[in-house]
């Protein structure tokens, strides 16, 4: 009798641990929520590895997006509207801080409450920057204080929200000082700053956008896909973005077209787009949040790999990026984190300064906005995954030094070089920092780390002509490459750039190099392009790159259509196949 | 369930046609998806001389040059089927200097690509001889089928008269052919279409039936015909799928409009009524139910009345989203097929050009430019002429229809839905 009984009960104990992760027929739980700690408990992660709980409900709902600040606190994003958009003004901003040795936050701050629909959040240049269609607000916020400084300005509008689970999201600040983000197919947005007629705005539907808040400027970055939630660059600076419905992985080179999921191309001479970098796919096809990690604290495995939350399966999958011709792969790594829970919706992992990483959990029934019947809007968890080796730290980044901002140039926990890097950049330009900066480009001799020092300096204003050209020799292909990229952001490189591009354009030995001054092509006047069209179309090596051809053409193809005799010329020496057959078919095109 | 319901669109004029001197209407036809990427290479546009009115691109000439001067094969094919591509569907496209002598050199080119390209192109800029090797290569039945295609379709450009007679005969008997002829069939305004379409009808296969009817619903007469041969039950009325249906209402013709308020009813479904369905199909639609449906039975249902859009595990068209599977929310699968205009619609708007002879083509704007407009239709791609077009109009609804399940009974929404549950390909369904 014992026996049975105890055999009955491994048999049950077996099926309860088996059935619900290894359940592919998984969207809607079956199963009641469970409390944070225990969620927490169960999630399977690697050996090492542990679940905290940071916040939970009541004190956190709905929380669909934060952003560390300089002193590692959060700043959580609450949404309760979703997914009606605009809905009522309602929802919180949260600070959460004062973090207990298990993680938990004992200090809440409400900063706003007055939110309506909000799906994107970053803090940065005086204040929080917050998406809420139809607009791009910014609330500054008082030195030294969590006070906002009155209401929060529109700094831009005409954010559609035509589709609430893909508005304005994953807000992030890039390598050269933009603020990025993405934002969905099905949401038709047309943006500009308050009052700007059409001529001056942007339509965007799927894509990944910038904004830079010095320069006031907005474009988009790379355009298509569907709905993307979540960017981030490598240690190289190398850019990628998961997407939903279609293929799930993607690079965003600055340019780029990018298989659409519904729709047509903003230029109907586009005539064919970029593609995965997934030669596999899951068992879903929603996935929320980007993050390559460089936290620095977790085994060495996991640097620069992409994490990504696969909302119905209740995980978060690992994948490894593998260089390919001038762009990257993504390889199939491991399910870094697997909830047994099907209510668990992780949204965004982020590394923090200790190097451990925040997700947020919108804790729901269902995934998906269009089954509003059963969702509940009372519930959402922070949690921290936790690494045995990586140690808490406090940290205040307002008191370091601007020579100390620039030693964090070369820390191990990318966390503290992207602070750093942008708060140099909020302190000005300042020549011994330049100097710095300079030396630091010059000297280390590790490509990442002189990347680094390239962006910091870009940001402060260091990046000159000199420096440009100096760097344009250097051995080191992605420097190169940044340097192309950084002083083409305004289209109006010098006159002696431009000749170095025209050289390297024929003959860079790097892909990588080729494939940006194809992207910084698209960027210049109609006349200062040819040379490096001319150059890139004479690589015949290019014509099986996943990205060079359709690089190439973007930027050709309103050349081709102005200049029939240049045009001509460089089909008739053009040695990538598919480029020689899109410059005729543009040819004689009406 | 409820009688067959049907969403009255409303029509927005768009545009009206261009203000050049008028051609007769012209329509290019594609051949099938399986046959689509042999051709891809092969496309050509035949043009009419002496209709043209139109200078040519100033950098045609350029590009003619330029390709003069180029010797490898290679290239010279690359040049010219990016040359076809933007050509095909301008028919009459003025000559090029230099065309002609070019011609006769690629024309002796040891590559088959060149050689093809070439003579596309040479039909595209106009020629009577091109026309006389076009039909003769479609006539030929030991010439490769993607040859005779690839001419068919220059001719159907051309709106070539003498192509009909054999348009007529292909259609009678099974043949790689066959499928493109039914399509074909749509540019041409002749009493003795409807008449041989329906004849052969019994002996068509379930895809060629789909090709038939589309070209029965391409004008109101023929389209008037099919449904006189419903009402004398010569045919089923389950034919008139609700896509085909929607395609009826855009004829906007009387007659046909009393057809479908008798077997479709022509209410506009409201929100309330919308609601109504959804709850009367949730009814039956348990996930215990669903799961012990028949999902090769609910492949067939795709077939029938998804596939004509969208496609599932590499199955289907591509008019609409390619879907994913593992659809497993019936809620979520309800609100989207029941009320397909509720949210998702823009870039799946119903539009429909109207030719200058008559035809009606429905579908999706793809393209919308100076050349002409170029519609994803249940057929594939078609592209008209600005020159050629009358009207087009942009329906306010999602060219999917709302009345798809209306077609199917209780069982068979089940087995549907079981289908869009799966997560890879299932059997086909056992014959009947």
């Amino acid at each position: 009798m014992k026996s049975t009984l105890s055999i009955l009960l491994t048999l049950a104990s077996i099926a309860v641990a088996a059935s619900p992760l290894e359940d592919r027929n998984r969207p809607v739980a079956r199963t009641e929520p469970l409390s944070a700690a225990e969620a927490a408990r169960q999630m399977k992660l690697p050996p090492g590895f542990s679940a905290q709980v940071v916040a939970a409900e009541p004190d956190v709902v709905q929380p669909i997006a934060f952003s560390y600040d300089d002193r590692g606190r959060l700043w959580v994003l609450e949404n309760t509207n979703y997914p009606d958009c605009p809905g009522k003004p309602v929802d919180k901003i949260l600070i959460l801080e004062d973090f207990a040795p298990d993680g938990k936050a004992r200090k809440r701050t409400v900063f706003y409450d007055k939110l309506t629909f909000a799906s994107g959040i970053a803090v940065g240049h005086g204040g929080v920057w917050v998406g809420a269609p139809p607009n791009l607000l910014f609330f500054p916020v008082k030195d030294g204080t969590d006070q906002a400084v009155g209401e929060p300005v529109v700094v831009l509008d005409g954010w559609g929200n035509q589709d609430t689970h893909e508005t304005l999201n994953n807000f992030i600040w890039g390598p050269d000082g933009w603020l990025y983000g993405t934002q969905g197919i099905f949401t038709n947005s047309n943006v500009g700053q308050p009052g700007a007629p059409d001529t001056e705005r942007v339509k965007l539907n799927a894509g990944v956008w910038r904004y830079h808040p010095g320069k006031k400027k907005f474009e988009l970055y790379a355009e298509g896909g569907s709905n993307q939630w979540g960017a981030d660059w490598n240690d190289r600076g190398q850019m990628f973005f998961a997407a939903c419905v279609i293929p799930h992985m993607w690079q965003a080179v600055q340019g780029g077209r990018y298989q659409r999921q519904a729709g047509q191309h903003g230029n109907r001479h586009t005539y064919a787009d970029l593609k995965t970098i997934a030669d596999f796919e899951y068992e879903k096809r929603a996935y929320c949040g980007a993050m390559i990690y460089l936290g620095g604290t977790w085994p060495a495995e996991f640097r620069d790999t992409f994490f990504c939350g696969d909302i119905h399966m209740n995980k978060l999958r690992c994948e490894k990026l593998v260089r390919a011709g001038s762009g990257m792969k993504s390889e199939r790594k491991m399910d870094f984190l697997a909830s047994p829970d099907a209510w668990y919706r992780g949204l965004s992992a982020q590394y923090g300064p200790d190097g451990n990483v925040v997700i947020n959990d919108w804790y729901d029934k269902v995934p998906c906005h269009q089954q509003r019947n059963f969702t509940d809007r009372t519930n959402g968890r922070i949690y921290k995954i936790v690494h045995e080796g990586a140690k808490a730290v406090g940290v205040d980044l307002a008191k370091a030094t601007d020579a100390e901002l620039v030693q964090m140039q070369l820390h191990a926990n990318d966390w503290y070089v992207r602070h750093a890097r942008r708060m140099l950049a909020e302190r000005g330009a300042k020549p011994e920092v330049q100097a710095a900066l300079q030396k630091m480009l010059r000297e280390n001799p590790d490509e990442t780390r002189k990347l680094r020092a390239l962006w910091a300096l870009h940001g402060v204003g260091g990046l000159d002509e000199a420096t440009a050209l100096e760097t344009l020799k250097s051995p080191l292909e992605y420097l190169r490459a940044w340097v192309i990229q950084l002083r083409c952001e305004d289209g109006t490189p010098t006159a002696a750039e431009l000749v170095e591009f025209a050289k390297m354009a024929r003959a860079d030995a790097s892909p990588v190099v080729r494939l940006y001054l194809a992207s910084a092509a698209q960027r210049l006047p109609i006349p200062q392009r040819w040379p490096i069209l001319e150059g890139l179309a004479s690589h015949a090596e290019d014509a099986t790159d996943h990205n060079l051809p359709l690089l190439l053409w973007y930027a050709a193809e309103p050349a081709v259509a102005a200049d029939p005799v240049k045009a001509a010329e460089l089909l008739a020496n053009c040695k990538i196949p598919k480029v020689q057959e899109f410059i005729a078919r543009r040819m004689a095109a009406k | 369930m409820s009688a067959h319901r049907f969403l009255n669109a409303t029509f927005t004029p768009v545009r009206s046609a261009g203000r050049r001197p008028q051609h007769s209407g012209r329509v290019l036809h594609q051949a099938p998806l399986r046959w689509r990427a042999l051709i891809a290479a092969l496309v050509l546009a035949v043009g009419v001389p002496g209709h043209t009115q139109e200078s040519a691109p100033p950098a045609l000439g350029a590009l003619v040059q330029a390709l003069g001067r180029i010797e490898s094969p290679e290239a010279q094919a690359n040049i010219l089927r990016g040359m076809n591509a933007s050509l095909k569907g301008q028919r009459g496209a003025t000559v090029p200097t230099g065309w002609p002598a070019l011609y006769e050199k690629l024309k002796a080119s040891p590559s088959e690509e060149v050689r093809e390209q070439a003579q596309a192109l040479a039909a595209a800029f106009g020629g009577g001889a091109a026309l006389d090797g076009l039909r003769k290569i479609l006539a030929d039945a030991h010439a490769k089928p993607e040859a005779r295609l690839a001419a068919l379709d220059s001719l159907l450009a051309a709106k070539d008269a003498p192509t009909l007679p054999v348009l007529l005969d292909l259609v009678k008997a099974p043949g790689p052919l066959r499928v493109a002829a039914l399509r074909g069939l749509a540019a041409f305004d002749d009493a003795r279409i409807p008449a041989q379409i329906l004849m052969v009808y019994p002996t068509l296969d379930a895809a060629e039936k789909q090709d038939a009817l589309g070209s029965l619903l391409a004008r109101a007469a023929s389209a008037r015909a099919l449904l006189a041969a419903i009402d004398a039950k010569t045919l089923d009325r389950a034919a008139i799928t609700a896509p085909l249906a929607r395609q009826l209402q855009g004829l906007r013709d009387a007659a046909i409009e009393a057809w479908l308020a008798k077997n479709w009813g022509a209410v506009r479904a409201t929100t309330e009524d919308t609601q109504k369905q959804i709850a009367t199909f949730k009814k039956f639609l348990t996930t215990d139910s669903i799961l012990r449906a028949n999902a090769a039975r609910g492949r067939g249902h795709f077939q029938q009345a998804c596939a004509l859009c969208h496609s599932m595990f590499g199955e289907g068209a591509k008019v609409g989203p390619d879907l994913p599977g593992s659809f497993e929310d019936v809620d979520y699968l309800l609100q989207n097929i029941v009320d397909p205009n509720a949210t998702i619609g823009k870039d799946y708007q119903q539009a429909f050009v109207e030719t200058k002879d008559g035809r009606i083509l429905t579908g999706i704007l793809a393209t919308d430019d100076a050349s002409g407009v170029t519609l994803k239709t249940l057929a594939g791609p078609a592209t008209v002429p600005r020159a050629d077009i009358k009207s087009v109009e942009v329906s306010p609804n999602s060219l999917m229809p709302a009345g798809l399940l209306n077609a199917l009974d209780e069982d068979g929404v089940r087995d549907l839905f079981l289908y869009l549950r799966q997560r890879q390909q299932v059997p086909p369904p056992a014959p009947r």
